[in-house]
């Protein structure tokens, strides 16, 4: 549903627009708060791919510098695999040289100090990612060049997709997800779609356009879109909240097995 | 009641106690009115007839019927219709209502009699600003509390946005009646949500009653003839939503001769014709509004602006007839629509419609039939449309309903009203459409059939001089038909079953019992103390997913799993005239029990679901507050001061480990200041202040990084506190010359937000520009310093 979801940010952009508003940086006290840890795990179908990042919640008011957690023991187990203990790498990054396959269950633990937490995620099957190229149009009050890709959703529902935009290395932070509701078994042309008002994120020519395409379960799917709908800090959402997370034992996060796939090109 | 002084608790214990030892002398209460409307029938006589303004035609809703040297009086039905029970004698009416002079006749009553009266308007010159009729809502003797109506002149002096006179933003200056913010047009009543208001207008329920996004209301104040809200104690014949009733009506159409009035204005323009059709026996009206902002857009600049349109009409058409002398038969319809298109790609539109089809029948002198069939239509479209994909969303919510009402004026102390009503809903909560060629499947959510049908009877009784009574109940049915499937779900939100249903077969019958009792006790001629009692029930609720009002916000019926929603409203109130009722003090105390209130799950998709109940949580609700208002009514300076005090919290399990937290709207302090004076007969000058404690929101208490990407963490729903919200309108009327008697033609001049307060709107969380490695919070405003003009103009 991330269309549906551009209509209302279209929405939102146009009553922006059309208001005489006004914005300022202004101080709010926010209450310090007990710290939580933080999961990020990920389990692909390419090389090396075993990979769990540990870490702590700040303060609102903290600068952004996270400091991983160091002193993690994280395994991650296939189906009827022995566990595999993954290796810190350094600043709460953790690492196994192995690799999923679709359809396969994976199982995670991470234990630190005396709390366990645990995750369960199957990888679903890979959908190809057919191609990457770039469209032009007039978008939020401006030609905008848009990557889009296309894929074919397979005919049985419960299909979902996560893509990333890297230009120049640069991650965009805009959050591209979408499920197969509307989309089930179709040949389906998807933009990527970017509500900025700031001209300098427009894709230039000579740019290094890649987009990294995931097919993820629903669990994740859900997470992603608990994301964008209430835990980015906007608060016209009515219910600002914690996305739902797929990690038992009280950790925020996510463990997600998932497909990998990346096309890049260069924009003309 | 701390407020009330004890002797006039002494007072009405005394009153009490002597009620009781008559109620013990009669029987019960029924056996009293029975007693009485048969006793009665021998020796008394019954005045009745129609009140009509001499100039229009217009019948007039509320007007006083009074009668010289006695208590007894009356006033006006919504379609001018009264009916006095006196016994046989010589007698000084005095008909009155306010903007009109009194009209005092003589009436030698041996026999029913029906008198038709026709009041000419008050002159406008200065000499003459006087309130004649003490009509204005609230009254001393009467029962009803928590009951507010606004006369037009008031409405229309009060300064609004850019010159748009507004009846749904005015009534949000009196107590108790909560704005949602600036650029929404949502009102909060004594702790309820926005959905809590049944909105009706000409009896058409209105279920958006808002356009742009809800910075204007659907409601052209040009035509209305009389808003009443209530607050609390809703009497027996509405029902359907838990917090308030706004009972709009428009004019009928002048039938004396023909008229043109209109404005012009920075954003939108209006004209309205009426006139007779049959001089005296029937009239119609027709009136139409567009704003124009859209044309203004270029002028900013922004080169997309050229292709996009923002814009909303309305048209309002009405006919009435009168078919003899016993029944009269009015039409009246709205359509009304918004536009919002951003160059090719994204469209959107949306809007109600509704009918009414009235038929007024007098029995007999002292019985008066209304009989209703209305269609009511929100509906809503969004077109997306690029070069690869197309999508369209379409939902709606439609209604037939048939409603009778029966008054029956049984006795001097006796009134009556009993009806039915019944309303079949068919809500189509989304189509998704695409026209094949593209990436996207049609999506079809299942449409809900339901069927609300309730009867009431109430009755207002005055049971002794200083005590009146009302009481009435309303049973009321919702019933939920297929075809559909149906879901159970557990505590999770996960679909456990799926019941499928066949058409028409009956998936679940809700029944209600809604007693409404009030009491009041008339301490001396400026002075009353009442109390009351009422139970709503809801069974549609609005499903929103953003804190702004959205029109793609979403209704919803009761379920199997979604129960209907119930509030127990108690609330006492001290009235209190001054300076030979110049003044007017009211103070009320309400205390609010609500059950199977609904909040939503963390990061809800109510969107595409069809089992939306997996994303809805239900809990139970409470609130209570103190509204204090005193209002001067005559002289050259009028106005208003308001002041809430109040609290309204929610208990959900799933929220805030269970514990009670403020609702949204919770809102410690509210102050409204209303205030106009007459400087002259060409200058009219007004101004009002607004202050309000800063809405409960939610704000994160953390922050964690997914994917390189900053998320907050939350902990506690609705912790945290908007800024205090501030503001000052000011306004000024200037009348211009007009040639012929009854035109007018009028300048008005305002000043939204007079000293340019930075009201937060939006407060968001997000990286520094420069330095990625800071947090900051960013409020967003919306208006400052927003001069207007506007030319209106009555020939």
């Amino acid at each position: 549903m991330k269309k549906r979801n551009g209509a209302f940010r279209c929405f939102f952009f146009f009553l922006l627009l059309t208001a005489t508003g006004c914005q300022k940086v202004i101080h709010v006290d926010i209450q310090d708060t007990r710290k939580k840890y933080v999961i990020e795990g990920t389990v692909t179908d390419q090389e090396d791919s075993y990979s769990v990042i540990v870490s702590q919640t700040l303060d609102v008011s903290d600068l952004n510098l996270f400091k991983g957690v160091e002193d993690a023991a994280v395994t991650v187990a296939e189906e009827g695999q022995p566990p595999v203990a993954l290796e810190h790498r350094g600043n709460g990054l953790y690492r196994a040289n192995a690799s999923g396959k679709p359809g396969k269950t994976y199982y995670l633990s991470v234990r630190v100090g005396n709390e366990t937490f645990t995750a369960t995620s199957v990888m679903p099957e890979k959908v190809a990612f057919d191609t990457l190229y770039t469209t032009s149009r007039l978008f939020v009050g401006r030609q905008q060049g848009i990557a889009t890709v296309e894929f074919r959703d397979p005919p049985p529902p419960g299909n979902a997709y996560r893509f990333t935009q890297i230009v120049n290395g640069e991650k965009e932070n805009t959050i591209f997800i979408t499920n197969d509701k509307l989309i089930n078994g179709r040949n389906v042309i998807y933009e990527l779609l970017i509500f900025s008002s700031d001209e300098a994120s427009d894709l230039k020519a000579g740019d290094n356009l890649q987009v990294d395409m995931r097919c993820i379960n629903m669990d994740n799917y859900e997470f992603w879109y608990g994301v964008t709908q209430s835990a980015l800090g906007q608060n016209q959402s009515a219910s600002p909240g914690n996305p739902a997370t797929n990690i038992r034992g009280g950790a925020l996060g996510y463990f997600s097995a998932n497909t990998f796939d990346k096309r890049e090109l260069s924009v003309k | 009641m701390t407020i009330i002084c004890p002797s006039s608790a002494i007072f009405v214990a005394l009153r009490l106690f002597r009620l009781r030892n008559m109620i013990k002398k009669t029987g019960t209460f029924f056996i009293g009115l029975l007693l009485t409307l048969t006793s009665f029938a021998q020796e008394k006589f019954t005045l009745s007839g129609t009140v009509k303004s001499a100039a229009s035609g217009e019948t007039l809703i509320n007007a006083s019927v009074e009668v010289t040297g006695k208590a007894a009086g009356t006033v006006s039905n919504e379609y001018g219709f009264y009916s006095l029970t006196l016994p046989r004698g010589d007698y000084d009416i005095t008909y009155s209502a306010v903007g009109f002079e009194p009209l005092s006749t003589t009436i030698r009553l041996t026999g029913d009699q029906v008198r038709n009266v026709s009041l000419p308007e008050l002159a406008t010159d200065l000499d003459s600003v006087k309130v004649t009729a003490n009509t204005t809502g609230r009254t001393i003797r009467g029962t009803q509390m928590g009951v507010e109506r606004l006369t037009m002149k008031e409405i229309n002096t009060i300064p609004m946005l850019l010159g748009e006179r507004d009846i749904l933003k005015a009534i949000q200056l009196l107590p108790g009646i909560k704005s949602a913010g600036d650029g929404n047009s949502g009102f909060y009543v004594r702790g309820g949500s926005t959905d809590q208001n049944l909105i009706l207008l000409d009896e058409a329920n209105v279920y958006n009653a808002s356009h742009l996004m809800g910075f204007f209301s659907t409601f052209n104040s040009d035509i209305v003839k009389d808003v009443t809200v209530y607050k609390g104690g809703m009497p027996a014949q509405y029902g359907g939503r838990l917090s308030s009733v706004l009972d709009v009506k428009m004019n009928e159409g002048n039938n004396q001769r023909y008229a043109v009035s209109g404005g012009v204005g920075l954003i939108s323009a209006k004209l309205n014709v009426e006139g007779p059709i049959q001089r005296d026996r029937s009239s119609f009206l027709v009136s139409g509004r567009r704003t124009y902002a859209d044309l203004f857009l270029p002028v900013f600049g922004d080169s997309s602006n050229r292709n996009t349109r923002l814009f909303f009409y309305d048209v309002n058409a009405k006919m009435n007839y009168t078919l003899g002398k016993k029944d009269r038969l009015y039409l009246s319809g709205y359509l009304g629509r918004d536009v919002l298109k951003l160059e090719k790609q994204f469209g959107m539109d949306w809007g109600n419609k509704t009918g009414t089809l009235r038929w007024n029948h007098i029995f007999n002198d002292r019985l008066f039939s209304n009989t209703s069939f209305i269609y009511s239509d929100f509906n809503y479209n969004i077109a997306i449309n690029n070069s690869n994909n197309d999508l369209n969303i379409f939902s709606q919510i439609r209604d037939l309903n048939l409603k009778e009402e029966v008054q029956w004026y049984a006795g001097s102390s006796h009134a009556l009203r009993f009806g039915f009503n019944s309303i079949y809903h068919t809500i189509t909560p989304g189509e998704i459409t695409s026209s094949g060629k593209t990436s996207y499947n049609n999506l079809y959510l299942q449409d809900r059939y339901s069927w609300e049908t309730s009867a009431f009877a109430s009755d207002t009784w005055k049971a002794a001089k200083w005590l009146n009574l009302a009481f009435g109940l309303r049973l009321s049915s919702f019933a939920i038909f297929g075809p559909g499937d149906f879901y159970e779900v557990d505590d999770a939100g996960t679909v456990t079953d799926t019941l499928r249903y066949a058409k028409g077969a009956l998936v679940k019958n809700y029944w209600n019992l809604e007693p409404r009792i009030a009491a009041s006790f008339i301490l001396n001629n400026s002075t009353s103390v009442k109390a009351s009692y009422a139970r709503n029930t809801q069974n549609l609720h609005l499903v929103s997913n953003s804190a702004a009002n959205f029109p793609t916000d979403k209704w919803i019926a009761s379920t199997n799993v979604i129960k209907p929603e119930l509030v127990d409203i108690y609330s006492v109130g001290w009235y209190k005239n001054l300076a030979g009722s110049r003044y007017e003090l009211t103070t009320e105390a309400y205390y609010k029990s609500f059950q199977n209130q609904i909040d939503y799950r963390t990061g809800a998709d109510v969107y595409t679901n069809d089992a939306i109940e997996t994303q809805l949580l239900s809990g139970i609700g409470r609130a209570y507050g103190l509204e204090l208002l005193l209002k001067k009514k005559q002289g050259r300076f009028t106005g208003w001061i308001g002041y809430t005090l109040s609290k309204t919290e929610r208990k959900i399990e799933g929220i805030n480990d269970g514990q009670w937290y403020n609702a949204r709207q919770d809102r410690t302090h509210d102050i409204a200041i209303v205030t106009n004076y007459q400087l002259n007969k060409k200058w009219n000058l007004s101004a009002n202040w607004v202050y309000y404690t800063g809405d409960a929101v939610t704000f994160p208490s953390g922050k964690y990084v997914i994917d390189k990407q900053i998320v907050f963490y939350y902990t506690r729903r609705n912790a945290y506190r908007m800024p205090a919200y501030h503001r000052l309108d000011l306004g000024a009327t200037r009348q211009l010359k007009t040639r012929r008697k009854n035109t007018s033609s009028e300048l008005a001049f305002s000043l939204f937000n007079a000293y340019g307060r930075e009201n937060a709107y939006l407060i968001t969380f997000q990286q520094n520009e420069d330095n990625p490695d800071i947090t900051e919070a960013m409020q967003t405003s919306l208006f400052r310093f927003v001069p207007s003009i506007s030319w209106h103009f009555k020939f």
